[in-house]
């Protein structure tokens, strides 16, 4: 049965060759698309490990301030922060946080393994209550650990299992260029590219703003109480410029932020996909025109078949096979040029993502072809046979 | 004769309704999609306001010192291009000009975020904006370090409900600035110019003796003319290699660029530090891209050419057997073609209209004015040819092998 179905595909192979290519193409525009959806929803469904709701997301300048002076009053600035009704938590912080377009990212090492990782410095106010940040593992920093020799640090838990794999991390020792840190405490994750993107990892370290060789952090994280609205942005300014005279104040609203990035991430999502959509309606609508011209077409053959005895479900069953095998063959050829992507690593994404989405196009080419055949087949099926070889 | 070309032209339309809907549906949302696509690249790249002087500019935005295995991407700083390429002598003019910083006011309770740049009086000199009212600060006020803004449309309307704002007090951050001129607005996508307010970088607060190389400015060169380009890079590069390292840093090697717009794109994406950034690659892309897009519509309405025309054999039997040569029936044939994809284009560009329309109106790009211009449509003009063409010679080929006396038998294998 199926070496007789080839034989009918070859021996139309010149017009059959123009459909091979038109599943072939959009097989690998299908897989291509695919492929970035689901790499994004693999992504979408990891923990984003702390929270941004109510976080007000502000960046200082401190112009001509003298360095000394802008760490006496930083450190004014957080304690007076702290002070205020509205806010519940304040931190003094890197600014690589998620969607700020930032990254510092620094080579740790151990033994062997190696890996650049994004570094979030602290430096002042309680970092873990304000993000919401999980500790897995070990413990949170305390009093004290900005001024170790041990150089404590917080790693997530990918980076943990990049290290240590399974075992327990906590005392371990990484090193990055000459400098030793002991890892204390994992957390569930710190993801600071956003949600849709795959993410470095993430260790954070405290330094103090005593402390003169390192530079001073310029962005403060505040937790807002529930309810407060962007209206006390101006007395919040005012209360931080009895402080720090001149500086000013870049506030952001963080879910703000968060919404922008995900339109701007979106959006090229949803063009492709619609693009993508529109490929294949175009190429099932040429594909049921054409099948649908080739029955026509072949009338006196199907009336022929009937005559001597077939069926109308086997001719059914007969068209039916021969878009398969057609489908078929635009697969194998689309699937070997997928699996060199996949190989070459052109799209730089798990493994995984790659089966996934060959696995979701295979079914959607089938699925298409056979939405296409349908009704073109039914209607050679219902072909009288004495009407067809009466015109004949 | 062309006239009867038409008229079987449109019988045929008219007689496979399906196909017909097929095929204009493939055609017309092809091209829609390239037209808003070309409309994109001519809104970043073409030759318009503010740059109208595009193909004589080099813009410098990007510093890149690596050394001791740590490496430092960031915008050059005002002392930086102070220092070193102001003094360049083959440019006909220079501009420093800072990259976009938000400032803010509160009026009635409610928060104005406005994008702002701090530049010199050349800035004007070397961009072309549309002033609707005053005009840009002059070297004067720059030295002075006068309050003086010139802001967008968008920005004049919000702050003070009219576009008629010349004179008027704008706050920004804690300091007031007397508006002198407003512009029509420039879409977020010209990355070099746009802006809601420009006002005179002496008027920052920020240090800009502070001899880091690093900061937040950029540097725009215009060439003499457009043959003057590689004079200008050639003397940019020749200063850059002579910067001496700055002291007490671990930087040893520290690259400067100045490139063309389309060069700046590619260096942007390749995150190329040689010199000469190799654009060939991007438009290969944009190219290959836009073709691969083409192809399975065009594969698609060969595919049911085929179909149809196989359907007309009796018809090219008799025309044969009548004497028409094959030449003859190929041009009729792509005659028929070209005409199918006119009408699928003239409805892509309708298409297209009304998807620009809606982009404008969304928001997403701040203040796109995309739009469907001269280059635009003979470009789309070119594609249709082109796919009206390349759908239909195989089919018209195939066609014209056909032997008159098989085909009026009445086999048409």
């Amino acid at each position: 049965m199926i070496k007789h179905l080839f034989k009918l595909v070859w021996n139309r192979r010149r017009a059959n060759f123009l459909m091979i290519m038109a599943i072939f193409f959009s097989f690998l525009v299908l897989f291509g698309t695919i492929s970035v959806l689901v790499n994004s929803w693999q992504n979408y469904k990891k923990p984003l490990g702390f929270e941004p709701e109510r976080i007000w997301y502000v960046n200082i300048q401190h112009y001509q301030t003298p360095k000394d002076e802008v760490r006496v009053i930083s450190e004014q600035l957080v304690r007076k922060l702290q002070t205020l009704p509205e806010i519940e938590h304040v931190a003094l912080a890197s600014g690589n946080a998620a969607y700020s377009g930032w990254s510092n990212m620094m080579g740790l090492t151990r033994g062997n393994l190696q890996r650049g990782i994004n570094n979030v410095t602290i430096q002042g106010g309680d970092f873990k209550s304000t993000m919401d940040l999980n500790v897995v593992e070990g413990r949170w920093f305390q009093d004290g650990d900005e001024f170790s020799n041990q150089n404590p640090m917080v790693i997530t838990q990918d980076i943990k299992q990049f290290f240590f794999g399974n075992e327990s991390a906590a005392g371990k020792k990484l090193k990055s260029g000459d400098k030793e840190f002991t890892v204390i405490g994992v957390i569930e994750a710190y993801r600071t590219n956003g949600e849709l993107n795959s993410d470095a990892g993430t260790f954070m370290r405290v330094s103090s703003l005593a402390d003169t060789s390192r530079w001073v952090e310029n962005t403060l994280y505040l937790r807002m109480k529930p309810g407060v609205t962007s209206g006390i942005e101006e007395k919040l300014l005012k209360e931080a410029g009895s402080v720090a005279t001149g500086w000013k104040l870049d506030v952001k609203y963080m879910d703000q932020m968060r919404a922008s990035y995900m339109k701007e991430n979106l959006t090229p999502l949803l063009i492709f996909a619609i693009i993508c959509a529109f490929l294949i309606l175009n190429v099932a609508l040429g594909i049921f025109g054409v099948l649908w011209y080739n029955i026509n077409k072949r009338y006196s053959e199907i009336g022929l078949r009937r005559a001597l005895g077939a069926t109308a479900n086997q001719i059914y069953k007969q068209f039916l096979g021969e878009i398969l095998v057609l489908a078929t063959l635009g697969l194998v050829l689309g699937s070997f040029f997928a699996i060199q992507f996949v190989l070459l690593d052109v799209m730089g994404m798990q493994p995984e993502v790659y089966y996934y989405a060959l696995g979701i196009s295979i079914v959607m080419i089938y699925l298409l072809v056979i939405v296409c055949a349908f009704q073109p087949s039914r209607q050679a099926a219902a072909i009288h046979p004495a009407l067809a070889l009466h015109e004949e | 004769m062309l006239k009867n070309y038409f008229k079987i032209a449109w019988k045929v339309l008219l007689r496979r309704k399906f196909f017909t809907f097929i095929s204009l549906f493939g055609i017309s949302v092809t091209l829609m999609v390239l037209m808003v696509i070309t409309a994109m690249l001519n809104q970043v790249f073409g030759t318009h306001t503010p740059e109208k002087k595009m193909d004589r500019m080099l813009f410098v935005t990007w510093l890149h010192m690596t050394g001791d295995g740590t490496e430092m991407n960031s915008g050059p700083s005002y002392s930086f291009l102070n220092r070193f390429v102001r003094p360049l002598n083959t440019p006909e003019l220079i501009t420093i000009y800072s990259s976009n910083f938000t400032t803010f006011n509160f009026t009635q309770g409610s928060k104005l975020n406005m994008q702002t740049r701090y530049t010199d009086s050349n800035f004007w000199r070397v961009m072309d904006f549309e002033f609707i009212d005053g005009g840009g600060f002059g070297d004067a006020a720059v030295e002075t370090a006068q309050k003086v803004a010139v802001i967008n449309e968008a920005t004049s309307i919000k702050n003070f409900g009219t576009v008629d704002a010349v004179g008027k007090t704008l706050t920004l951050d804690d300091s007031n600035y007397r508006v002198v001129g407003v512009v029509k607005n420039v879409a977020a996508t010209r990355t070099e110019s746009y802006s809601e307010v420009w006002v005179p970088y002496t008027t920052t607060k920020a240090d800009l003796n502070d001899p880091h190389y690093g900061g937040n400015f950029r540097a725009v060169l215009l060439a003499k003319d457009k043959a003057a380009i590689d004079d200008v890079k050639k003397e940019f590069y020749g200063a850059m290699a002579k910067v001496p390292m700055m002291p007490g840093e671990d930087f040893t090697v520290l690259k400067v660029f100045a490139d063309t717009n389309t060069e700046g794109f590619a260096r942007e994406i390749s995150r190329s530090v040689d010199n000469e950034v190799n654009t060939a690659l991007l438009y290969g892309v944009v190219i290959g891209g836009m073709f691969f897009f083409m192809l399975i519509p065009t594969l698609n309405l060969v595919n049911i050419n085929i179909s149809r025309i196989m359907e007309r054999a009796s018809e090219i039997g008799v025309r044969k057997a009548f004497g028409a040569s094959s030449n003859t029936l190929v041009l009729q044939f792509l005659f028929e073609n070209i005409f199918l994809t006119i009408i699928g284009g003239t409805i892509g560009i309708l298409l297209a209209v009304g998807a620009l329309h809606l982009i404008n109106n969304s928001g997403f790009i701040p203040y796109a004015q995309l739009g469907l211009n001269v280059p635009v449509l003979l470009f789309s003009l070119l594609i249709c040819l082109f796919f009206g063409i390349l759908s239909g010679v195989y089919p018209a080929y195939k066609m014209s092998k056909l032997h008159p006396a098989s085909v009026l038998k009445g086999g048409s294998k």
